[in-house]
């Protein structure tokens, strides 16, 4: 038996020193950090031809894709060019409706702060009794093929943002890139606004009880509403629309929403949003559907286009 | 040891195991996708193969590194910060960031090491961009003398070490590879952002207009402008001329205040108990996953669906919940600061004390009381935060930080 032993134990020794001197020899060594990727599903960096495709398509700025993102919109301009004559704008609106049960808001503690005396429910999903889903966000994706400058002179040269009984007001609004945001603070306690955009600058000041308020503006527009969020207080919560056009609205209590005038004539690329879901993927129409982006396309006509009831189901929504 | 030997012995298949484990397959190490990131923003599986690909053709691999000219980074110093450990002449070593960084900070940079788990606080994900401990405004990027200082210093009160026994060539390149780290990082968020927003049947345009110019060169630009985003000290920032004992009062009227609201979070005792439910940046994105998850299962469970829409939904369900297993920390609570302690992580000279507050943590729930901006009106005037600096760097020292003594000393009589 321990001869046999003896043996294995050699045995072994010797195959594993072999396979130490050619098995392994030449082999880098593993990274220590390397994490694991097991999840991830056949993500191999660089499988070499595309990578290289990748690589030769940047060297070189070509101008293709300008020219094949306008081929897209020339079709539907061409055909429609008989409406124009009838008006230069047209106003979108309808109704964003929430589809199934919705779940009653839940109630917040706010007993970190004895200053936040209200009683304060979760702002994050609200269906008015008929489906109306309120403070959805509809806005325009494409970029306008022209702005009605008297709407944009119309609109106010400053938006607020206010700090009032330990909840932002209002919850959701369009900030054009033109307008002044100031950040104000209505309550006898101390907050901040944190503001995470991508593209713009992010901010994060204290705004003092009685304090002056703090002034900032956007310098470019955001593909997706801004959240702003209150470290102080965790559960408050808004949204800022941030724009260059004034082609975006958000819905009221009985989810409606009106964009007044959109440049006539061409198909538009519209996209709907909310903060429970993103993107409303697949919301329906009369005569259409979302896409899983949200993605409406619309010819606008002169005068009201009216799109009815747009059904969201509620299976999309994070509760 | 014996035993298992002999236990082994009697096993044919112990030379299989021999064979598997004295030689792990070692393929040479990559860079993985914030998979987590990709669950959330729903990138199709040929979207998230592209996203790899040009991440590739854009900041080459592990063991290879290449740059761009647009990212301004030293290509040779990188070369000695990456690939395996080695040193082929006396004193000239590579390999240097798998040598004594990524056993925490990841390969990718993505603060996923194998030590990160039982470390508190975690270890940096420089992916986002977002560094706390730096003399620059709020939002900008550190300066590479503040990834040094780091570096040569360690984080007081973190496992993160002081390397000043490097050489200098050593640590530059280092801080040199940290910053490519980020910046790959900061544009595979570019990148999935920009796939996140196509519409159906919409492609991202593989140019150097898209790729580079839109997506790589903001990233580049804000790490090359940091020099200039640095919050002085001195001019307008200057020190008040103030009796200490004056500006200590001062400071503690303003610590209390409803105008500073430092006691929000960091406790009426200073003690870091105010408000401790939130969550830094890179917690908060896990804790909101997890969130999101678990209401997706709920709706699996629960909601009435079309077949095509369960299998989709089931599909993200099972993606994202393997990415949270695997490619995340739990999420941990943002604590504030127990001032009493004396333990500064981003430094304890006034001036650092004095820039923390004044522009808040980038990435931390600790927002700003000096102006947003350069020039605007802030909540606090500079003096003011002067006072504040006076009043914590104060706390450690007032009798009740200290425990008492009758209850520090164990008597021997007592064993």
């Amino acid at each position: 038996m321990t001869q046999l032993h003896r043996v294995s134990y050699g045995f072994v020794l010797l195959a594993a020193l072999l396979v130490g001197v050619y098995g392994c020899g030449q082999k880098a060594s593993p990274p220590e950090g390397a994490p694991s990727d097991a999840s991830a599903p056949q993500v191999k960096q660089g499988e070499s031809e595309s990578a290289a495709e990748a690589e030769a398509d940047m060297a070189e700025p070509a101008e293709e894709t300008e020219e094949t993102a306008e081929e897209t919109t020339e079709e539907t301009t061409e055909e429609t060019t008989a409406d124009e004559s009838a008006g230069e704008w047209g106003t979108l609106t309808g109704r964003i409706v929430y589809e199934g049960d919705a779940p009653d808001p839940q109630p917040i503690d706010t007993s970190k702060d004895p200053n936040c005396t209200e009683k304060l429910t979760a702002e994050n999903l609200l269906v008015g009794a008929d489906g109306g889903l309120k403070n959805a966000v509809v806005m325009l994706r494409s970029d306008p093929p022209k702005v009605n400058e008297e709407l944009v002179a119309s609109e106010p040269a400053e938006v607020t943002l206010d700090n009032k009984n330990c909840r932002f007001e209002p919850h959701v609004q369009v900030v054009l890139t033109s307008q002044k945001l100031l950040l104000k603070n209505s309550d006898p306690t101390g907050h901040n606004s944190n503001l995470s955009p991508i593209k713009n600058t992010a901010i994060n000041p204290v705004l003092a009880a009685g304090g002056e308020p703090i002034e900032y503006q956007f310098s470019s527009p955001e593909a997706i509403p801004v959240r702003v969020g209150c470290n102080i207080h965790p559960w408050m919560a808004a949204f800022l629309v941030v724009r260059e056009d004034p082609y975006a609205a958000v819905t009221a209590e009985d989810g409606t929403f009106t964009i007044k005038d959109l440049p006539a004539g061409e198909e538009l690329e519209f996209r709907l949003w909310h903060e429970g879901s993103g993107y409303l993927a697949n919301a329906e129409y009369k005569g259409g559907k979302a896409d899983r982006r949200g993605t409406v396309k619309l010819k606008i006509k002169p005068g009201t286009n009216d799109l009815g009831d747009i059904k969201v189901s509620n299976t999309i929504f994070k509760n | 040891m014996r035993t298992i030997l002999s236990g082994c012995v009697r096993f044919t298949p112990c030379l299989a195991l021999v064979l598997l484990v004295g030689c792990g397959q070692s393929d040479p190490p990559q860079f993985t996708l914030d998979m987590v990131a990709i669950a959330e923003k729903q990138i199709p599986a040929n979207q998230q193969q592209k996203v790899a690909n040009i991440l590739e053709a854009m900041f080459g691999t592990p063991d290879d590194p290449f740059v761009l000219p647009e990212t301004g980074l030293d290509l040779a110093k990188l070369q000695m910060a990456a690939g395996p450990v080695k040193s082929d002449q006396f004193g000239h070593e590579t390999g240097l960031y798998r040598r004594h960084c990524a056993h925490c900070h990841g390969t990718t940079g993505d603060g996923l090491g194998p030590t990160a788990m039982i470390l508190n606080p975690y270890p940096r994900d420089y992916r986002q961009g977002k560094f706390k401990f730096k003399s620059t405004e709020r939002p900008a990027k550190p300066t590479d003398y503040d990834l040094e200082t780091v570096l040569r210093q360690g984080v007081q009160g973190t496992a993160m070490p002081s390397f000043a026994l490097l050489p200098d060539a050593q640590i530059d390149a280092l801080v040199e590879y940290v910053k490519y780290l980020s910046m790959r990082g900061q544009t595979e968020i570019g990148l999935t952002d920009a796939m996140a927003d196509l519409s159906e049947g919409e492609e991202l345009p593989l140019t150097h207009d898209t790729l580079v110019a839109e997506i790589l060169a903001p990233v580049a630009e804000s790490w090359q402008e940091a020099p200039d985003k640095i919050i002085p000290t001195d001019g307008d920032n200057a020190k008040p001329d103030m009796p200490k004992a004056e500006s200590i009062a001062a400071g503690e009227k303003l610590f209390y205040s409803a105008k500073a609201n430092c006691a929000k979070c960091h406790g009426w005792s200073a003690l870091g108990d105010g408000q401790t439910n939130d969550y830094d940046d890179w917690s908060k994105a896990i804790h909101e996953a997890e969130e999101s998850l678990a209401s997706d299962v709920n709706t699996l469970n629960e909601a009435e669906m079309s077949a095509e829409e369960r299998e989709a939904l089931a599909r993200h369900v099972a993606l994202l919940s393997s990415a949270l297993a695997t490619d995340a920390l739990p999420p941990r609570h943002a604590i504030p600061r127990n001032l009493r302690q004396g333990v500064y992580r981003g430094g304890r000279a006034p001036y650092d004390i004095y820039r923390r507050i004044y522009a808040g943590i980038n990435g931390a729930p600790m927002p700003a009381v000096g102006p947003p901006f350069p020039g605007a009106p802030g909540t606090l005037t500079s003096d003011e935060i002067w006072n504040l600096v006076d009043y914590v760097l104060s706390l450690p020292y007032e009798p009740i930080s200290q425990p008492p003594r009758d209850q520090r000393a164990v008597s021997r009589a007592q064993l």
